[in-house]
């Protein structure tokens, strides 16, 4: 199987949905005949490579970060130009990764049933989206902290590159708890704070004018 | 009232949003509203890079030099903002989900938690309430409005705010201005 692997993050080759594209890609490669090549379209030369070899692939695996509960408009723009190109009879099959910094699955699911009803509207089949909540930060953590969720991406990967599919309870797994107590949200808050945003904001001499509104009405 | 109408459409071929916008502009400045239009498709907004340079380095402010400032000054504004664009793919334009993303500026990095469910904190006092206008392709169906509501009230809850409207086109301007005005 061919696979073009597009990474839709602003971020590039450094993001974090690059990170987790590469796990599945690891997985992908086990089943020897399978190929694939990974895409970033926040690079110009990309993009372009991207349009030209989309119809043309076995399958396409999209990921990006979600932004403002959506995909990120760069996505959306290169998917209206995809829709453009002529499209052949074989069309590929379309395999879609979101992930969040806010944990909850609940954030992904609006988002990943539009991308299911784009597939048919493209007259695609839609193998699965893969959602993961609570990835900001991922490739600063220690590895042992993150062994989990690198290992069912590249199961996903592998099952994908044997199958040609992707299990529904599989990523329902990976998708998580819709929703979380409390208590772990109060975690959630503190540490990401006190670990995280103040440490980059003071690191930045930043701390000082985080609340800062300079658009505010004078 | 103050109106912020983000016109989202991007094929300037295509006459007819423009039109019906303009028409909806002046229902709303004729009942007494002030309407501020912004054609995105002319302004210079780079795509969001997600650096979060506007929370960690100059919080507030987007460190790309393009219109984004424009954008929030005009948001921020208002006291409704109609997310204004044709449907393309069964869902707002990528011009309009574009802007929307230069808009995280107006939000702290720090995470509440308090509704039972992460949002960020607003950076200002100020929650602008959120109105979506589309018109429709060829091919819609009440799914892909069902999808569109959907994406835009996460959107409106994680911004702080509330959606208020969700409309087509094909209804007429004045019950556009009467929605928006009204909720």
């Amino acid at each position: 199987m061919r696979l073009l692997a597009l990474n839709g993050s602003p971020r590039g080759p450094k993001s974090n949905t690059r990170f987790l594209t590469d796990e599945f890609l690891r997985g992908f490669a086990v089943t020897p005949a399978n190929q694939a090549e990974t895409l970033d379209i926040a690079r110009p030369s990309d993009r372009e490579k991207a349009l030209a070899a989309f119809w043309h692939s076995d399958a396409v695996l999209l990921g990006f970060p979600l932004y403002t509960d959506a995909m990120p408009g760069l996505v959306k723009e290169f998917l209206e130009q995809v829709a453009t190109l002529p499209r052949p009879d074989r069309r590929p099959t379309l395999v879609f990764l979101v992930q969040s910094g806010f944990p909850e699955a609940t954030h992904t699911v609006p988002v990943a049933r539009y991308l299911e009803r784009l597939a048919s509207r493209l007259g695609c089949v839609c193998a699965g989206v893969l959602r993961r909540g609570g990835i900001e930060g991922i490739q600063s953590q220690p590895a042992w902290m993150t062994r989990g969720i690198r290992e069912r991406f590249r199961q996903l990967g592998e099952t994908f590159g044997r199958t040609g599919r992707l299990d529904e309870q599989a990523l329902r797994q990976l998708a998580g708890r819709e929703r979380y107590s409390r208590f772990a949200l109060r975690l959630v808050c503190w540490w990401s704070r006190v670990m995280y945003w103040d440490r980059e904001l003071k690191a930045n001499h930043a701390y000082d004018k985080r609340l800062d509104a300079p658009y505010a009405h004078t | 009232m103050n109106a912020l109408l983000m016109n989202g459409n991007s094929n300037p071929a295509d006459p007819r949003f423009d039109a019906y916008l303009q028409s909806l502009a002046q229902v709303l400045t004729a009942q007494g509203h002030g309407v501020n239009t912004l054609e995105l498709r002319s302004m210079d907004l780079r795509q969001c890079s997600g650096c979060f340079g506007c929370w960690l380095k100059t919080p507030g402010v987007c460190a790309t030099q393009d219109q984004h400032g424009q954008l929030l000054r005009a948001y921020l504004d208002a006291d409704v903002i109609v997310l204004a664009s044709p449907l393309v793919l069964g869902f707002s334009s990528g011009l309009l989900k574009r802007a929307a993303d230069k808009l995280i500026p107006i939000l702290l990095p720090y995470i509440d938690a308090s509704s039972g469910e992460c949002r960020h904190f607003l950076r200002y006092s100020k929650a602008p309430r959120l109105a979506v206008l589309y018109q429709d392709e060829p091919d819609t169906v009440d799914e892909d409005r069902a999808i569109t509501r959907e994406i835009w009230s996460r959107m409106a809850r994680n911004a702080n705010t509330s959606l208020v409207a969700c409309l087509s086109t094909t209804i007429t301007t004045t019950e556009v201005a009467h929605a928006i005005a009204c909720a």
